[in-house]
């Protein structure tokens, strides 16, 4: 096998309509879609809420999921605002979503300041926090890469290069799509909308 | 004179015919398929049984044919390793073939129908293993050149693939990968990213990470540019440029 991964850009067929697809998963949607949606180990982590946030107790509902860290000076407090202003536009439906942060800087993220943190930007976000193998395995479920980097000889002086993407799990708790860095927020609105309009409230 | 333009008429319209009669006797039947997995799975090196089906237009196993199959390395001086089958069981048909080598092998599938004259071939892309990996998917295939061809082509104005190939891991662990290159695309245009994992491992090409077995289809609709990491290439990184 010459190519290990082929690559082809083959131009000039006339072209089909952008939803003609026939194995896409749901065409409308603005985020990477996953095909098949991607089946989640559970996980049940130490939340901002006081209990236990579990996965699995948040079927029929869905939740959108980011890695960060609290003192990041630019993807996570930009998402985060941009989630706020998501989850706000969503009106009564917003009961249905759950915005959850999952800090990867758990040494310097205790719960009591990263649960100031999130509230900071909405009262109804969760902020998760994990340790060792336990986040490691969160974040490789998600495919999510987090490496210091050192600012001076401080040991607590460091930034964190991390995954910049939010990810949509389903309300049957799969890994439906994600959304890269810099996607408008009412894109993602939008995805939300299509999908709790296809699923209809189970109580 | 018109007599003469007649029987030219009449023959070439008869051997026109008959061209035809011939063609359809011997042409394979286009709904037919041929799917290829093995025991196990993937391949490893020594005798391995490859699984065989050979299908209708309404997904029913075809019974009575006889199977050959070849496995190429494509190295100079190597032999091919050859198997053959002609019993339907359980729906498939096994063939013995031992693998020599942990490499990529291109394997052709040739289906002789029960008619003795009806010939279906297929072409396949597969790596063997020299030690059994863990794999647990009792749906796994491998997909045939044809079958990629077919979808890589098929959106090919708007849709920009990568077919992550199976064994792409154990290529690049061996030293045999290949550096990536630039994806480009082009909002409007040529503007969605679909990346398809055949391979038995995970692999992360720039913003995305696509489990064995998945597909991630994802459309872009303003100008951009990701770089990330990319396991599937021996430089280790890739740049997804978005164009306005």
């Amino acid at each position: 096998m010459t190519y290990r991964w082929m690559i082809l850009t083959l131009v000039g067929l006339m072209g089909l309509s952008a939803c003609s697809g026939g194995d896409q998963a749901m065409p409308t949607l603005h985020g990477a879609i996953f095909d098949p949606p991607r089946a989640l180990t559970d996980f049940s982590l130490t939340s901002t809420t006081g209990q236990l946030f579990t996965l699995s107790e948040h079927r029929g509902e869905l939740v959108l999921l980011y890695f960060g860290y609290r003192t990041c000076p630019d993807f996570c407090p930009t998402t985060s605002i941009e989630l706020r202003d998501l989850y706000q536009e969503l009106g009564e439906s917003a009961e249905r979503v759950k915005v959850v942060f999952v800090t990867v800087d758990p040494e310097r993220d205790d719960l009591e300041s990263l649960t100031r943190y999130i509230a900071a930007f909405h009262k109804a976000f969760i902020g998760l926090r994990a340790e060792g193998d336990s986040l490691q395995s969160l974040m490789g479920q998600f495919g999510v890469i987090a490496e210091r980097r050192p600012l001076g000889d401080d040991p607590q002086s460091y930034l964190v290069d991390h995954t910049a993407s939010i990810f949509l799990i389903g309300t049957d708790g799969r890994l439906q799509a994600q959304y890269l860095y810099g996607k408008d927020y009412q894109d993602i609105l939008s995805d939300l909308k299509i999908i709790l309009k296809a699923t209809p409230r189970t109580n | 004179m018109r007599y003469w333009i007649a029987v030219l008429a009449i023959a070439m319209i008869s051997g026109a015919a008959g061209v035809l009669f011939l063609l359809g006797q011997n042409q394979p039947d286009a709904v037919v398929k041929i799917s290829l997995t093995s025991a196990p799975f993937p391949l490893t090196v020594g005798t391995s049984t490859l699984l065989v089906s050979l299908t209708d237009g309404t997904g029913a196993p075809i019974e009575g044919a006889t199977i050959t199959v070849e496995g190429n390395l494509g190295h100079l001086g190597m032999l091919p390793m050859t198997g053959r089958g002609n019993t339907l069981v359980n729906e498939v048909y096994p063939v013995r073939i031992t693998w020599s080598s942990a490499d990529d092998w291109i394997i052709d599938v040739i289906a002789v129908l029960a008619d003795e004259t009806t010939v279906i071939r297929e072409q396949f892309e597969v790596y063997v293993y020299a030690i059994p990996p863990f794999y647990d998917n009792p749906a796994a295939r491998y997909r045939s050149v044809s079958e990629n061809t077919e979808i890589v082509t098929a959106n090919a104005d708007r849709e920009h693939w990568i077919i992550i190939a199976q064994g792409t891991q154990a290529v690049l662990r061996q030293g045999h990968g290949e550096d990536s290159e630039d994806i480009l695309l082009k909002v409007g245009g040529q503007d969605t990213l679909v990346i398809r994992n055949d391979d038995i491992a995970d692999h992360t090409v720039g913003p995305f990470f696509v489990r064995s077995g998945e597909t991630i289809r994802q459309r872009f609709t303003e100008p951009a540019v990701f770089q990330g990491v990319c396991s599937i290439s021996d430089n280790g990184s890739i740049n997804i440029i978005v164009e306005g």
